[in-house]
């Protein structure tokens, strides 16, 4: 019992210590006076100056969330110039859940992700997007309108992104650490769009992926369907819904790629094929085809597997004529060939774009037999 | 040596105060060190260490199996070396122990400062422990064993889910592939994984006459295992070229640490928590210190030593590193450096030459 009591006096003395009640020496704040910021933009001003954008989420009394932006030299006076927006409240930048920046800005990226890195209150786990031929502050302090906020459609997005690809969602330290490592990384990319919902509105939609090469500038992007190729190749294709032009509309249901290099004599990469393979299950198909047949299968099969091959091609391409490893086809190589990867005559980066591809793909329906015998509909 | 002597520590109690005094320094140094020497192989530097350090281990036990009753370190080497020269190396580890103590103390302020307090001056937490730490130096060794054992489980209730959602969020490829060209920097990570562990297998001797079955070797092994675990969750979530950016990338890794929904940010908590540890090492510095401080003096009153040792630490703490460059020079540098120096060129060795002799 005493021990037990010790162990809680000791336990109690760890609030004031970590700052959480109010003592002599604390960043204690009054919840009530805090304004909870979740999602921040960041953009370019002129003369190397930045737009800080912020909005904080709806609280319980569901009052319009606080929304606003300001401009200044470094980010540091642009939050103070926000805490002076904002009054009377406090902005509590700690629970950020979400960083926009936007297209200019996004050509330096590693200073947002040093900021991030930096920071004390921004953590470097916060899905990061760049805003595609937009800026930030636009979405952060205008999307949603009055009954919504850029919070919520992200979220909406980044849910819907891990369920229905592409599934890979990038945090800062995702970025930062493939910048560091292999001088290039991915983001998630969107844009603006009006709200069908509310005229005049405006919202966010996913727009594939934001390619960043050194010192995080942004190189490009991996467009449309492309970009359920970079989860495919990390082995997270999510539930993304195809409809093939045989009449089948199939939702991926798993796969992944496996990597084969070829080396020349002298030990030099000189190809790389990848082999990619998927599962999906047929969710509905048009009147009459009929997937009992092994010929209709094959058809539906062969043309899901050239479709998703094609990802996988274009995105390699794309990363080999960029001379980006973006895909982190190196660290994948090397934990594969340990040893002729440690032999390599060059590095790596040089010999990326000089890579020939080659893709096999193939596929595999699960669910064939709930859609055969198709039904005469009285022909 | 298998039994605690009157009032001295119990094998238990030993490792409960050497659990506790490893945290900070496994935590703060090691993630970056290791990373920058080794890069992706950091997570080998401790298993590197073990060895070497199970080696220290056994061959501080067989140099003090023949300890007399209440015979400490110090004491032995005073016995092995003679009055005069076991005095004076006693009086040089004593300076190296109120230096290491006062590091210790400025490494705490700074982790706060980086992690809760930005910006605020280092003085308040080295006063508040410093004070802290003189109050357990005047108490019974007992009460700071007790306390530790207390402490453990805190701190084990911390650092366990830190280290399994670290688990399951880290990328095992991130640790691999490991080459043979890896063996010399991990060689050279695994040192101050030694001296973090041989620091405390070697001084807590000179606390009390210390349990021998405390150097039996399931400290050692634990504790190069834990070390070796803290590092591989670290490398593992930033990989290893961003975590050795960090300042403490185990602090980075406890910052973008949340706890499935139920609280986004835990890492104040934590760092009020490694507060305990902090103290533990500092008290179990100052008191080594102390100690060997009144051997070399031959003195008899435990106290007196104390204050010089204790004045000596607040002004390391205080004019240690006056920026943060300084800090990590000391941190990742001096303080090992010197350490393995002292344990590996002093201690041991005045134990030798008086086993030599044949005085031990």
């Amino acid at each position: 019992m005493r021990r037990i009591l010790a162990v809680l006096l000791t336990a109690s003395a760890l609030l004031p210590l970590s700052g959480c009640t109010l003592s002599v020496y604390n960043n204690y704040r009054e919840l009530e006076r805090l304004q909870v910021i979740e999602t921040v933009g960041f953009d370019a001003a002129e003369d190397g100056g930045v737009t800080l954008s912020s909005a904080a989420g709806r609280d319980a009394s569901g009052r319009e969330p606080v929304r606003a932006a300001a401009t200044a030299p470094s980010v540091t006076e642009a939050m103070q110039e926000l805490q002076g927006l904002s009054r009377s409240d406090e902005l509590f930048f700690s629970g950020t859940g979400c960083i926009l920046i936007g297209e200019a800005a996004a050509s330096e990226t590693a200073r947002w992700l040093e900021l991030v890195a930096r920071s004390d209150s921004l953590r470097l786990d916060t899905p990061l997007f760049v805003v595609r031929s937009g800026e930030a502050s636009e979405l952060v302090t205008e999307a949603g309108g009055e009954e919504g906020d850029i919070t919520q459609i992200m979220q909406a997005l980044i849910s819907f992104a891990e369920k229905s690809g592409p599934a890979r969602i990038y945090t800062c330290a995702d970025a930062a650490r493939s910048l560091i490592e292999s001088g290039a990384a991915l983001t998630g990319a969107v844009h603006s769009a009006q709200d069908a919902s509310r005229e005049g509105g405006l919202t966010a939609e996913l727009d594939g992926y934001a390619i960043l090469g050194a010192e995080g500038r942004l190189m490009g992007y991996i467009e449309g369907e492309d970009a359920l190729g970079v989860g495919l190749f990390g082995g997270e294709p999510g539930r993304a819904a195809l409809t093939l032009g045989c009449g089948a509309t199939v939702e991926l249901a798993g796969g992944g790629v496996e990597l084969e290099p070829a080396w020349d004599a002298a030990g030099q990469l000189c190809g790389l094929k990848a082999a990619v393979s998927v599962e999906a299950i047929v969710m509905e198909t048009t009147s009459g085809l009929d997937l009992g047949t092994d010929e209709a299968r094959r058809l539906v099969e062969d043309e899901l597997a050239q479709r998703c091959g094609g990802w996988i091609y274009n995105i390699l391409t794309k990363s080999a004529a960029l001379g980006l490893d973006f895909l982190g086809i190196g660290r994948r190589l090397e934990l594969e060939n340990a040893g002729r990867w440690k032999a390599l005559p060059g590095p790596w980066p040089e010999q990326l774009p000089g890579l020939e591809f080659s893709v096999t793909a193939s596929a595999q329906l699960l669910n064939i037999r709930e859609f055969t015998g198709a039904p005469d509909w009285g022909r | 040596m298998e039994n605690k002597t009157p009032g001295g520590l119990t094998a238990r109690q030993a490792s409960a105060i050497c659990f506790v005094a490893l945290l900070p320094p496994a935590t703060r140094l090691l993630p970056g060190l290791c990373s920058e020497l080794a890069g992706r192989a950091a997570w080998l530097c401790p298993i590197a260490a073990l060895p070497f350090l199970l080696l220290t281990a056994l061959l501080l036990r067989r140099l003090t199996e023949n300890a007399a009753q209440d015979e400490s370190l110090g004491g032995l080497i005073c016995r092995g070396l003679g009055p005069r020269a076991g005095g004076a190396a006693l009086l040089l580890y004593a300076l190296w122990l109120a230096f290491y103590a006062g590091f210790s103390l400025r490494s705490s302020a700074s982790r706060f400062i980086y992690t809760i307090y930005p910006g605020a001056p280092p003085w308040p937490f080295i006063a508040a422990g410093a004070v802290m730490g003189l109050i357990a130096a005047f108490s019974r060794l007992k009460a700071l064993a007790r306390a530790s054992e207390l402490f453990r489980y805190l701190l084990i209730l911390a650092l366990a889910p830190i280290l399994l959602l670290g688990l399951f969020e880290m990328r095992v490829q991130d640790l691999l592939p490991v080459y043979a060209s890896d063996a010399l920097p991990v060689l050279e990570g695994a040192l101050p994984a030694l001296g973090t562990g041989a620091f405390l297998i070697v001084n807590v001797g000179f606390l009390d006459r210390g349990p021998g079955r405390f150097r039996r070797g399931r400290f050692s092994v634990f504790s190069c295992l834990l070390m070796s675990l803290i590092v591989a969750v670290t490398v593992g979530r930033f990989g290893a070229q961003l975590a050795g950016e960090f300042t403490y990338p185990f602090f980075a890794l406890v910052r973008n640490t949340g706890l499935f929904g139920v609280t986004a940010r835990i890492e104040a908590l934590v760092t009020a928590l490694w507060v305990l540890s902090d103290f533990v090492l500092f008290a179990f510095a100052l008191g080594s210190a102390s100690s060997c401080l009144g051997l070399a003096f031959s003195s008899r009153d435990a106290s007196w030593p104390v204050w010089p040792c204790a004045a000596a630490a607040v002004l390391t703490a205080v004019f240690i590193a006056p920026d943060s460059a300084s800090l990590k020079l000391v941190s990742e540098l001096i303080a090992p450096g010197l350490n393995l120096i002292m344990l590996f060129g002093l201690v041991l060795p005045a134990l030798l030459i008086g086993r030599l002799r044949g005085r031990l």
